[in-house]
């Protein structure tokens, strides 16, 4: 089930944060010094993170991209408020992050879905946990968690079960629970890596579509190159464990973006780039 | 989707006829073969081989059967209702048990291999400590069927409150959802599978409890006629009780098999 | 909900949380025990309800000899029952699996049987075989069928399908097959099933000693009862528990010699 381009729509809405501070351009997150180290003083010491730090601003979308064990996972753990940092800080839409935010929406390499519910269901599932304004009956709120799950394409299926849909099916259900309580932040835990590389491609231009629909900050953790430079504006990339930001880079391309790009020249030379960065870090 | 050709030149009685066919393939041996038992049985009994004392014709079984319903049925009474008392109670002790104990890490360490060496004593050896302590009333073999019916549940509700895999916990988490609704959401639905299946075993363990009691206590119930057949080798009415304690327990198991099967349409994680 | 707690959760294991799944369970079986002991001893709970775990081990430390002496035929009956019931689980089920159609026509009747309440056959045991240890042989023996011979029906049903259509391949007679392949893939299954067995048997010899018995840990427990002697009771109970730990065990020995056995 492939969307044409011409689905793609041209959409750059500037985004008014529900935090009410950041105009389009500044600091939105603000990762300070963060390291992360397990087993702290003992002989098992691992550093997962090594002293890191950088902005995304609003509206931005990165990717961080790392080998696999890099410790980009437990970077955006961090920043998702899920795990805590060993020394440094981390400040999202202008206050320091404690603990996890109800206005931060997530996504896991696992869709996990409830197999018991609907896909519709599942998408209002957000709203069980009450500490949101409105609960999962509410008219408006099941109004957009069905137009969202139109949107990625499962017009059909909203009240299938899991076990009834594919993997990117389900992946598709965990994008449109990720957003439908209209989060700032998008974080972005390699969620397309478990699926196989055609659905993959078609996952991406679902995310992309999704994304210049509702335009938010997001982070997205990837250990594919090409994945990296399709989806982002901005790519930062990891060395091996312990994990650093060795290389900052501006993707140019202007969106909306088609899968052709990947067939340029310009697009080549910058996973080029980006591969060689990765492979000659130094241990 | 792919047959849908093939299927439609098909006429639709024919799919009838194959479903009866595959339900006579099920029934048919054993229902033959036991049919065939119970004529030699029959026969071997109307010859004089099988003592009468021994073994009763089933003709005979069944007419026994048939003239003590009365009593039978009224027997039936105190073991019925005392098993579905048990398994009720086993069930709400055992659940509730399980979740407190599965409420954190630590608590579940420290007596999760207690509950499992308390699984290791034969529970019946204990049915004449009930009796000194509870007496030999009704309410005496409810408690000792509840005794040995919750060790199962509470196991087998432990064991389900771990069943969901850790990255729903981490959906809770980031949905900042509070301990007590991200168990009600997910750890418990998922726990249903196992809950049941030690529902399944609690229910026969109520009844063992229930019957041994009335071995026992040898006052009221199935257990007692069983027994007092048994001492006056009467041993067509002993078959009788049999068979109604038979269709006792299946009552149960049968209720508890529907009970699984609506909660699990609601709530299927398999 | 601070990231601190959840942190303790993610981090791998240290040292002293290793330790933890040993000690807190220790710790809180020691906890019981003192209570209980207190109960007793200080709060003065009557011992004909409940003894303390002192009197328990006084008990059984004054009456070892008459105790062992009942142990005795519980322990016989117990193995000779299971080793009965793992003969005919065992030799049924591997009957059945060369015909479809008695495996057809004899497994649902015996799960059907299986529906009552099998201690409830005791007394009718007992008018069959009479009092005394054949009764009690004839139940264990009967309760410890069922479990080895449903373990087994599985296990041999769940012989890799590609193995049994390598052998048809490699046209091995229904023996060979069954011998080098089918048996060797049951014996997980079997062994589960003897484990359950050897539990159940044990139950339902004191069962039948409850019933009508003049000997045996059951018959000694019943009159102990009567004599209102309830620290004699629970000694009996905990030489039980040993009793039934120790057959336990020696199963699951038999099970790892058998998996060295096949190499695995």
């Amino acid at each position: 089930m492939s969307i044409p381009a011409a689905a793609l729509r041209v959409v750059r809405p500037v985004v008014a944060s529900p935090g009410g501070v950041a105009a389009a351009g500044a600091d939105y997150v603000v990762v300070d010094r963060v390291r992360k180290v397990y087993n702290e003083g003992s002989r098992q010491q691992v550093e997962a993170v090594a002293p890191s730090s950088f902005a995304i601003k609003a509206g931005e979308f990165v990717a961080l991209l790392g080998p696999s064990g890099c410790g980009k996972s437990t970077l955006l753990m961090m920043i998702a408020g899920l795990d805590a940092p060993s020394q440094g800080t981390i400040g999202v839409a202008g206050h320091a992050l404690t603990q996890p935010r109800a206005e931060t929406g997530i996504m896991f390499q696992d869709p996990t879905l409830l197999p018991w519910k609907s896909a519709l269901d599942n998408v209002l599932f957000p709203f069980l946990a009450a500490k949101r304004a409105v609960g999962p009956a509410d008219g408006p709120t099941r109004a957009r968690a069905a137009t969202l799950l139109d949107q990625v394409g499962l017009g059909g299926f909203h009240h299938h079960k899991p076990r009834q849909l594919s993997g990117g099916m389900r992946q598709r259900v965990a994008i449109c629970r990720a957003l439908v309580y209209e989060p700032d932040l998008l974080l972005m835990d390699e969620p397309f890596s478990a699926l196989d590389a055609i659905t993959r491609d078609e996952m991406n231009l679902v995310l992309m579509k999704m994304w210049e629909e509702h335009h938010r900050t997001a982070l997205f953790v990837t250990h594919s190159i090409r994945e990296a430079v399709y989806l982002a504006d901005r790519v930062l990339v990891m060395s091996r464990r312990p994990g650093r930001i060795i290389e900052d880079i501006r993707i140019p391309f202007a969106r909306p973006r088609g899968l052709e790009i990947g067939e340029t020249v310009e697009f080549n030379e910058i996973c080029g780039h980006l591969r060689g960065k990765i492979q000659h870090t130094p241990q | 989707m792919t047959d849908i050709g093939l299927s439609l030149a098909r006429p639709p009685w024919r799919d009838l006829a194959g479903l009866g066919r595959d339900t006579a393939r099920l029934i048919a041996p054993p229902l033959v073969l036991a049919i065939l038992l119970l004529g030699g049985w029959e026969a071997l009994s109307r010859g004089g081989t099988l003592s009468a004392r021994l073994l009763p014709a089933p003709s005979k079984v069944f007419d026994t059967f048939v003239r003590s319903l009365g009593v039978l049925l009224e027997q039936a009474q105190p073991t019925f209702w005392g098993a579905v008392a048990g398994i009720f109670l086993a069930a709400a002790l055992g659940i509730a048990l399980g979740a407190a104990v599965s409420y954190s890490r630590p608590l579940m360490q420290a007596v999760y291999p207690t509950i499992v060496f308390f699984q290791l004593i034969p529970k019946v050896a204990l049915a004449p400590v009930f009796l000194l302590w509870f007496g030999t009333g009704f309410a005496a073999n409810v408690i000792f069927s509840v005794f040995i019916a919750f060790f199962p549940v509470v196991v087998a509700t432990i064991t389900g409150l771990q069943a969901a895999p850790p990255s729903y916990e981490r959906l809770c988490r980031s949905l900042m959802m509070s301990r007590l609704q991200t168990f009600a959401a997910v750890k418990f639905p998922f726990a249903l599978p196992h809950i049941f299946s030690g529902l399944r075993i609690g229910v026969t363990f109520a009844v063992i409890g229930v019957v041994l009691g009335e071995f026992i206590t040898a006052q009221t119930g199935l257990g007692y006629i069983i027994l007092f057949s048994a001492n006056n080798f009467e041993t067509a009415l002993l078959l009788a009780a049999i068979l109604l304690l038979c269709g006792v327990g299946i009552v149960l198991f049968a209720f508890f098999l529907a009970l699984e099967a609506i909660v699990m349409g609601l709530y299927d994680s398999r | 909900m601070s990231i601190r707690r959840h942190e303790r959760a993610w981090r791998p294991a240290l040292r002293q949380e290793r330790l933890r799944p040993l000690l807190l369970p220790t710790a809180f079986a020691a906890a019981l025990l003192l209570t209980w002991q207190a109960l007793v001893v200080i709060f003065g709970y009557p011992k004909v309800i409940l003894p303390a775990p002192s009197d328990i081990f006084v008990a059984l430390r004054d009456n070892s000899a008459m105790i062992w002496q009942q142990t005795v035929p519980t322990v016989r009956d117990t193995l000779a029952g299971f080793a009965l019931a793992a003969l005919f689980g065992v030799g049924l089920a591997s009957l059945l699996s060369f015909s479809r159609l008695l495996r057809d026509a004899i497994y649902p009747l015996i799960v059907v049987i299986q529906l009552v309440p099998k201690i409830a056959w005791t007394p009718l045991f007992i008018v069959w075989v009479g009092i005394g240890w054949p009764s009690r042989l004839t139940i264990a023996a009967f309760i410890g069928f069922f479990p080895i011979f449903i373990a087994m029906m599985a296990g041999l049903e769940s012989t890799d399908r590609s193995l049994v259509r390598l052998c048809r391949g490699l046209i091995a007679t229904p023996w060979r097959t069954f011998w080098l392949v089918r048996l060797p893939a049951s014996t997980p299954y079997l062994f589960a099933g003897l484990k359950i067995a050897i539990t159940l048997a044990v139950i339902g010899v004191i069962v039948a000693e409850f019933i009508s018995s003049s000997e045996g840990l059951g018959f000694l427990i019943l009159q102990s009862a009567a004599l209102l002697r309830t620290d004699i009771i629970l000694a009996a109970i905990t030489v039980l528990c040993l009793v039934g730990l120790v057959c336990y065990g020696a199963v699951h020995a038999g099970e790892l010699a058998v998996r060295k056995w096949h190499g695995e």
